[in-house]
């Protein structure tokens, strides 16, 4: 079998690729599973990206995130009504990871979101915390976010996504900022405290996981296995904050 | 000489009140008639909860509960709802004993108990924060999160979604596709017939011995726990396996498709087929025969 066709699936993808160039991708991905399967992962991030910045009032709905998502430099925009036009995806890889990422805390933000009231309770108007703005309307559809989206069926997670451009993994600012927010969001809230320590030390351990893949992608910034386990580690924080966020609701 | 009589049955009835208040439990049972499809939905802050089943179209809701809670048991549409009113505070205890039809979907919303169901043939969504889910039978879609609880699910036959933050979660004879994920506790999987299963925890070893379908897909991941794999003699998969300290053992001749440092390996056991993939950061991946 010839070598993988990594470094073009980004642009089969977005359908740049020549036409000799795609029958050649084409050919391979018909031979190769794995390259089929990372293409499919990879549609499925796009697919998510797309159709997140399809829906700018989620983010609207947690200014705190959506100011530090807003400014991203690389990796899928999250940018205004007025000023979105037709969305090229053309990701280089490492941004598919971050990719993973920003959908996870579109979710978060979903999250703070849920905890307010919840979209059937939103009235007309009301303020966002740290916005004198008011927004206005509601969700278009019910809130239901993390574990309850995954009883639709059992996804193939991403796969595949590797860094080809630097270590600086992620979007890390913008993941720990929206950490932070979601941790602030738990201190206010009043947990059974035996609950809060089990969470909080379970963060601990997933922290503890993060530090090390860290640690392991400076001796090996391109390592495809390091980074995906990289970004679900992070996710999985972004899961178990999440949960606990629903769990304050829930107690209050 | 009367009224000092009124008094002391007034002390008397009172210090009845409060004792029952400070300790003793009512005792419930009553039974309703349900249609055919009628969903039951409990919710319940503090006490176990134990479902059984029975062929009458009917639910049997014991249990006890302390003075000055009431139990509502209403029927609304499709679902049964069923919920303690308790006045004052959530720590007051209401255990359930239910009895359910077999093919009644249940839905169980507790924070703190354990939740225990047998013989039901329907699916199933039941979340407690502190305590342990153990079920016996379910089928359709099985959705099973605990916060601080043991997930454990045995002859399932449906799709089991099972979850838990800092215990493990063991699922026996399941006949359906599989997503377990926990950060701070082993997952065990044992009998497994899937074509979809996936399996992650942090801290925790991951352990898998079931059936491996040629067009199926299988995802075990731990951070610091290693991965058994046991599938039978006869299977055929395209494996993928990925570690940063850990090591990979097989008792399959395997045909290595590619290498990295001794950190990732892509290769295939028998005909290929099924995709599998591992992964340890930390620790020993091992893939064995089935007997082996």
């Amino acid at each position: 079998m010839n070598a993988h066709p990594t470094e073009q699936l980004s642009e089969y993808i977005d359908d740049e690729l020549t036409p000799a160039a795609r029958a050649a991708v084409d050919a391979h991905l018909s031979a190769c599973a794995e390259c089929a399967a990372l293409v499919a992962d990879l549609r499925a991030v796009v697919s998510a990206a797309r159709s997140t910045g399809e829906e700018p009032p989620t983010w609207d709905l947690w200014p705190g995130i959506a100011r530090r998502l807003a400014p991203r430099s690389r990796g899928p925009q999250v940018v205004a009504i007025e000023s979105r036009r037709p969305r090229h995806f053309s990701f280089s890889i490492p941004q598919l990871a971050a990719a993973s990422i920003a959908v996870a805390l579109v979710s978060a933000g979903a999250v703070w979101f849920a905890i307010q009231g919840g979209a059937g309770t939103l009235g007309p108007t009301a303020s966002t915390p740290g916005s004198e703005e008011p927004i206005t309307g509601g969700m278009e559809e019910p809130i239901s976010g993390g574990t309850e989206d995954r009883v639709a069926g059992i996804e193939e997670p991403a796969t595949g996504v590797t860094v080809a451009d630097g270590p600086a993994p992620v979007g890390t600012a913008e993941y720990e900022a929206a950490v932070a927010d979601l941790e602030r969001l738990l201190d206010q809230a009043a947990l059974d405290p035996e609950l809060r320590r089990a969470i909080d030390e379970n963060l601990a351990v997933i922290d503890q996981a993060i530090r090390q893949t860290r640690e392991a992608l400076k001796e090996d910034p391109d390592d495809v296995y390091l980074n995906t386990h990289l970004a679900s580690t992070m996710q999985r924080k972004i899961d178990v904050l999440q949960g606990a966020a629903r769990l304050a609701r829930a107690s209050t | 000489m009367r009224s000092i009589r009124t008094l002391a049955l007034t002390v008397a009835a009172w210090g009845t009140l409060v004792g029952a208040a400070w300790g003793q439990a009512v005792q419930m049972d009553r039974t309703v008639e349900v249609q055919p499809g009628t969903r039951l939905q409990l919710d319940n802050h503090f006490g176990d909860v134990t479902i059984r089943t029975w062929d009458r179209a009917a639910v049997r809701v014991q249990g006890s509960h302390p003075v000055g809670t009431t139990v509502d048991v209403q029927p609304s549409g499709s679902i049964l709802q069923i919920e303690a009113d308790r006045p004052g505070s959530h720590n007051n205890p209401v255990a359930y004993t239910l009895t359910v039809p077999a093919d009644m979907a249940i839905e169980v919303d507790l924070v703190q108990g354990n939740v225990d169901v047998a013989g039901t043939r329907a699916g199933m969504n039941i979340t407690s924060v502190h305590g342990n889910i153990t079920v016996v039978g379910g089928a359709d879609v099985l959705t099973l999160e605990s916060v601080q609880g043991k997930v454990t699910v045995t002859g399932a036959r449906g799709r089991v979604q099972a979850e838990t933050v800092n215990q493990g979660i063991e699922l026996t004879d399941i006949r359906g596709d599989v997503q377990a994920q926990a950060v701070n506790g082993r997952i065990v999987l044992r009998g497994i017939d899937a074509g979809r299963v996936a399996a992650e925890t942090v801290n925790g070893s991951v352990t898998y011995q079931g059936s491996i379908r040629s067009d199926g897909w299988y995802r075990f991941s731990s951070h610091n726990g290693g991965i058994d794999l046991t599938m039978p003699a006869n299977a055929g998969a395209v494996f993928t396996a990925s570690t940063f300290n850990g090591t990979l053992q097989t008792g399959f001749p395997v045909t290595l498709r590619e290498a990295k440092e001794g950190k990732e390996f892509s290769f295939t056991v028998g005909s290929g087929g099924a995709r599998i993939e591992l992964e340890s950061f930390n620790g020993t991946m091992s893939i064995q025969r089935t007997g082996q």
